[in-house]
């Protein structure tokens, strides 16, 4: 039997398509950036955007595994976080409190490789210094200080705060842009999480705070009544030491708390028992020098490393 | 007539086999397949007059041919070369070939004059004057002669390493790959590219006033004929390391051919070639070639397999001299303090440093201490130490870098930079990247100091230049710790000493190891902790250094050892001595223990202080919320790791937890690093100690271990043992 010319030209086609759809798939994939995990100290979480699953959750990052430039990391304030930029360059160590993309990690790894060009790294990519100088060990009594912005409040004046949530002066919304949400983290699992995150640096600002301290004297009460106004149910609370906690709703039922955090410690706090039980609301305290992921973690039970 | 006939058979015989043979190569060349017009370091100028400038040594070769000629003819060839300058050199040939039977005798001579010289870095070009003087006898009577005259031009150009690393490589493939560039300089084994032009007989030097093109000879009947015609040669050279190299070569023929060198002592070769002319349907000529080096001295062997000939081999002996100094000089050498028990670190290619071509050109005075640290000053990235050349010549060298310690390191020397090209009339900086230390550089407990030799070699010659300098070993103790990693130089995993301790500890308590129902590695590690019971924590005696700190760090089997003799003396209730440790001693001792047993381990830098934990089983994070774990733990990795604080031994594994967990509360983390990741840069230790006997204080240790098994922080992971742990297949 013989194969008419054709059909011999058709399964050249064909050839030739399947080999083109081969090159640019094996371009493709080698396209996307990998960078492996060498260390994590602390509850480093990961949410892989570019997991096909719609049902996007957060897992704890471990050492070896591979995040892709587009992926978001969660790095509790005490925690540490080593990676190499395509499984080759070794960055500088990334020290913890933010929640960012990888490529951000990464840009900022190599900017801090940049600057410290000139001093001798150790094996983490720190600059080395003496571990143990000539005193071997004097152990301050406390380093990790609380906010000085952390003032404690009484009842009455939690009270007050309360009555006055929903009456942010006109003035300071001229203050506020409004917040946008970038295309990359439109995917983000919680748009109340995501849109308390955009509106907690711009409480942040001193201009802002300065028009408000003569009035209501703490920036965490202007946070919560941003929150407020943008149609996130917020609460008021205190913690043990009476410094402030704003409490709000993620938006999310209590059987998603994955979407929110792998650490359990982030999304389970004691909560006044007039909350709505069917949501899960978060806690943050507020501080100009924080940002919204330290903030976080500080009202949560957690330690800073977990 | 017979005579006559006779008489132009006799000189057409030889005419035919030279023709067909390119009698002219060398056996080097003939190895690779007769290609030689564009190759790196080459003393044939008979292929290339231009490659003489660039060959820069002195040489003299004789060839022969042991199987005679197609086993007809008797070749012999004298090849020499003298370099004037860096930039010019010399060159002269003679090859004969000759028929020698009982009666008839035939011989041919030609003699090459060559000048080659280099104009630029990049560009060579030559010329060969030659001298042909054949002549044909018949029982011993002359039957005719002819001598001739003749010309070859060349020129090379070469596309070296920097050029081609710098403008053309380096852009295309980082934006290929959209990778940073580095700052340092990478390997210089880098492809290096050459390719030349060679007319062959192009002018006549005046035996025809006629024309001026060709090499033409005169008979001694008085004739003047056209011996050649000029003719167009081009030749490709391709370097792809120091090792492999590829040439070409193109005219009426293609030569092809393919050297490798596996070391500096043999290269292997071969090739082909086969006429281009429509006419000729015959197989190539294969050729092979072998070449060992030993020196100065080189021999090469070629064997060559034409289609309808019989093969030939040839043989050369040549003699290489490098009589020129090393235009690089050596302006200065400076050496850091090398800890030797950090060996692997200073193996492993230091690729953060770099090298820094200077802007002055002159060599600076140095009066002082602080002149050095101005005008030679050592970069934070330099580990070993860094060397200052400057290359007086106007052609970029390209050299090597070793350091020679007697019995420190090998005594053939270490390579600490290799494959550095000095630019022309520059100053250049290098950093010492590695070294190789031997046994007893590791092995020595005092710190000395010892006289260095540094010595630089240029690449492909033999020219090189010396200096001494002293250089700072460091007893096997002490480190310079401004890396915690550093520590794990100090732990070992293997060592038998520590492995009889703990197959001591085994014996001795092993029932309280196996009685309860706690995780494997929390067992063991309680019950290492605990028999550690003895020692006090003391500061260390630091040795202030320069800008930073000398420690000293006891090693594992010595702490051990004396808190042996300790518990011997107290058992006899003699008075004993209070044994001492530091943070980082303590810290070295427990992770060797655990590590020694199989438990992972990490070094955690606080301010001022070192702490240590070890991963418990394989705890996830995931399981230790199921778990409702409080915060005891660490998550390192993505799992439990449970720190300790090594200077409360004598209070206790629970209280060292505790410890460990309050400074964890307190105190912001500087820099942690597990054990094994520290191993692979700065290598565990080797150290290893002979197998001994341990006493322990028994009674003391067991109720240490009761009450610590009851503590209820324990208990948090005794009590989840069989509904909610479940630690990960490790």
């Amino acid at each position: 039997m013989r194969l008419s010319k054709s059909k011999l030209k058709n399964g050249f086609t064909v050839f030739c398509y399947l080999l083109i759809v081969m090159i640019l798939l094996l371009t493709s994939s080698s396209v996307i950036a990998s960078h492996r995990t060498l260390f994590t100290f602390g509850k480093v979480e990961v949410l892989r955007t570019s997991d096909p699953n719609e049902n996007k959750v957060w897992v704890f990052l471990r050492r070896g595994d591979f995040v892709n430039d587009q992926d978001l990391v969660r790095i509790p304030p005490r925690g540490l976080l080593r990676l190499k930029y395509n499984d080759q360059d070794l960055l500088p160590t990334l020290p913890g409190g933010r929640e960012s993309k990888v490529i951000d990690l990464i840009r900022s790894g190599f900017d801090r490789r940049r600057k410290s060009r000139n001093i001798n790294q150790s094996l983490s990519g720190q600059p080395a210094l003496d571990v143990l100088p000539l005193e071997s060990k004097s152990i301050p009594s406390e380093t990790r200080k609380k906010s000085k912005y952390l003032d404690s409040i009484d009842q009455g004046k939690l009270a007050k705060f309360r009555q006055h949530l929903g009456n942010l002066p006109i003035d300071i919304i001229t203050q506020f842009p409004s917040p946008t949400f970038s295309r990359s983290t439109g995917n983000y699992p919680s748009h109340n999480i995501q849109l308390a995150q955009l509106l907690y640096p711009f409480c942040t600002k001193v201009d802002i705070a300065q028009g408000v301290h003569s009035d209501f004297s703490n920036l965490g009460f202007l946070y919560a009544q941003l929150l407020y106004y943008f149609k996130i149910p917020t609460k008021l609370d205190v913690d043990q030491s009476g410094n402030l906690k704003i409490l709000f709703d993620s938006g999310l039922q209590p059987d998603e708390w994955k979407k929110i955090s792998a650490n359990t410690s982030l999304v389970q706090h004691k909560s006044p028992n007039s909350l709505p039980k069917d949501r899960i609301w978060l806690a943050i305290q507020f501080s100009p020098n924080w940002n919204f992921t330290t903030g976080w973690y500080s009202a949560s039970q957690s330690d800073g490393h977990r | 007539m017979w005579p006559r006939y006779l008489y132009y058979l006799i000189l057409l015989l030889p005419t035919v086999f030279l023709a067909r043979a390119n009698y002219l190569s060398q056996a080097s060349t003939i190895g690779k397949g007769d290609s030689g017009i564009a190759v790196f370091s080459d003393a044939n100028s008979l292929k290339n007059p231009a490659n003489l400038a660039e060959y820069g040594q002195y040489y003299l070769g004789f060839e022969h041919s042991p199987s005679r000629l197609f086993q007809i003819l008797e070749t012999n060839q004298l090849a020499s070369v003298f370099p004037l300058s860096d930039r010019l050199a010399l060159g002269l040939n003679w090859n004969q070939t000759s028929l020698d039977d009982d009666e008839l005798m035939v011989s041919k001579n030609l003699f090459h004059f060559s000048y080659s010289y280099s104009l630029t870095n990049w560009f060579s070009a030559g010329l060969n004057l030659k001298y042909l003087n054949n002549t044909a006898s018949l029982d011993g009577r002359l039957r005719g002669s002819e001598i001739g005259w003749g010309t070859d031009v060349g020129v090379l150009f070469h596309v070296r390493q920097s050029v081609f690393r710098a403008n053309l490589l380096s852009p295309i493939w980082l934006r290929l790959l959209n990778r940073p560039q580095r700052n340092w300089t990478q390997s210089k084994i880098n492809p290096s590219l050459a390719f030349g032009f060679v007319v062959t007989d192009m002018l006549d030097v005046g035996l025809q006033p006629n024309s001026i093109w060709g090499t033409w000879i005169r008979h001694d009947t008085g004739v003047v004929e056209k011996y050649r015609s000029p003719k167009l040669h081009f030749g490709l050279g391709y370097q792809r390391s120091s090792q492999l190299q590829f040439s070409a070569d193109i005219s009426d023929r293609l030569n092809v051919g393919i050297e490798y060198q596996p070391n500096q002592y043999l290269g292997l070769r071969t090739g082909l070639y086969r006429q281009l002319s429509a006419q000729s349907q015959l197989r190539p000529t294969f050729t092979m070639g072998v070449n060992f080096q030993y020196k100065t001295f080189s021999f090469d062997w070629a064997y060559l397999i034409p289609n309808d000939l019989p093969p030939t081999t040839y043989a050369q002996f040549s003699l290489r001299l490098d009589r020129r100094t090393l235009p690089v000089e050596i302006e200065q050498v400076r050496l850091n303090h090398l800890y030797p028990v950090h060996y692997n670190f200073y193996a492993q290619t230091n690729r953060f440093a770099s090298e820094q071509i200077l802007d002055n050109p002159n060599q600076p005075t140095i009066l002082s201490l602080a002149d050095l640290d101005r005008y030679y000053p050592m970069m934070p990235e330099d580990t070993i130490g860094r060397i200052w050349l400057r290359n007086e010549s106007s052609k970029p060298q390209e050299v090597r870098v070793e350091l020679f310690v007697p019995e420190f390191v090998s005594e053939s020397g270490s390579e600490v930079a290799g494959q550095i090209v000095v630019p022309p009339l520059k100053r250049m900086s290098i950093p010492l990247r590695q070294i190789v230390l031997t046994r007893q550089a590791i092995q020595m407990s005092q710190a000395q100091t010892v006289e260095a030799k540094i010595k630089v070699t240029e690449i492909g010659g033999t020219a090189s230049r010396l200096l001494s300098a002293q250089l700072v070993l460091h007893g096997n103790q002490s480190t310079r710790l401004d890396d915690i990693g550093k520590l794990s130089s100090f732990i070992s995993y293997d060592d038998p000493g520590i492995r009889s301790f703990i197959d001591q500890v085994q014996t001795a308590f092993g029932s309280k190891i196996k009685s309860n129902s706690l995780p494997a590695d929390l067992s063991m590690a309680l019950v290492l902790f605990d028999t550690l019971y003895g020692f006090s924590y003391t500061k260390d005696p630091n040795i202030p250094f320069e800008s930073g700190t000398v420690d000293k760090i006891i090693y594992p089997f010595e702490m051990l050892e004396r808190l042996s003799n300790s518990n011997t003396y107290a058992s006899r209730n003699e008075e004993s001595d209070v044994i001492f440790g530091d943070c980082d001693d303590s810290t070295v001792l427990y992770c060797t223990l655990l590590e020694s047993v199989g438990i992972k381990t990490a070094l955690i830098q606080l301010p001022n202080h070192v702490l240590m934990a070890f991963q418990l089983d394989n705890i996830s994070i995931e399981i230790a919320q199921a778990m409702s774990l409080p915060d005891i733990y660490l998550p390192i990795n993505g799992f439990v790791w449970i720190p300790i604080e090594t200077t409360l031994i004598n209070s206790g594994f629970v209280a060292a937890w505790q410890g460990a967990l309050n400074q964890l509360k307190q105190l912001e983390v500087t820099n942690s690093v597990t054990v094994g990741q520290a191993w692979e840069k700065y290598g565990a230790n080797t150290l290893h100690h002979s197998e001994a006997i341990f006493s322990f204080d028994f009674d003391m240790i067991k109720s240490r271990i009761e009450s610590d098994l009851n503590h209820y922080l324990v208990n948090y992971f005794d009590q989840n043992m069989n509904s909610n742990f479940n630690s990960e297949e490790k």
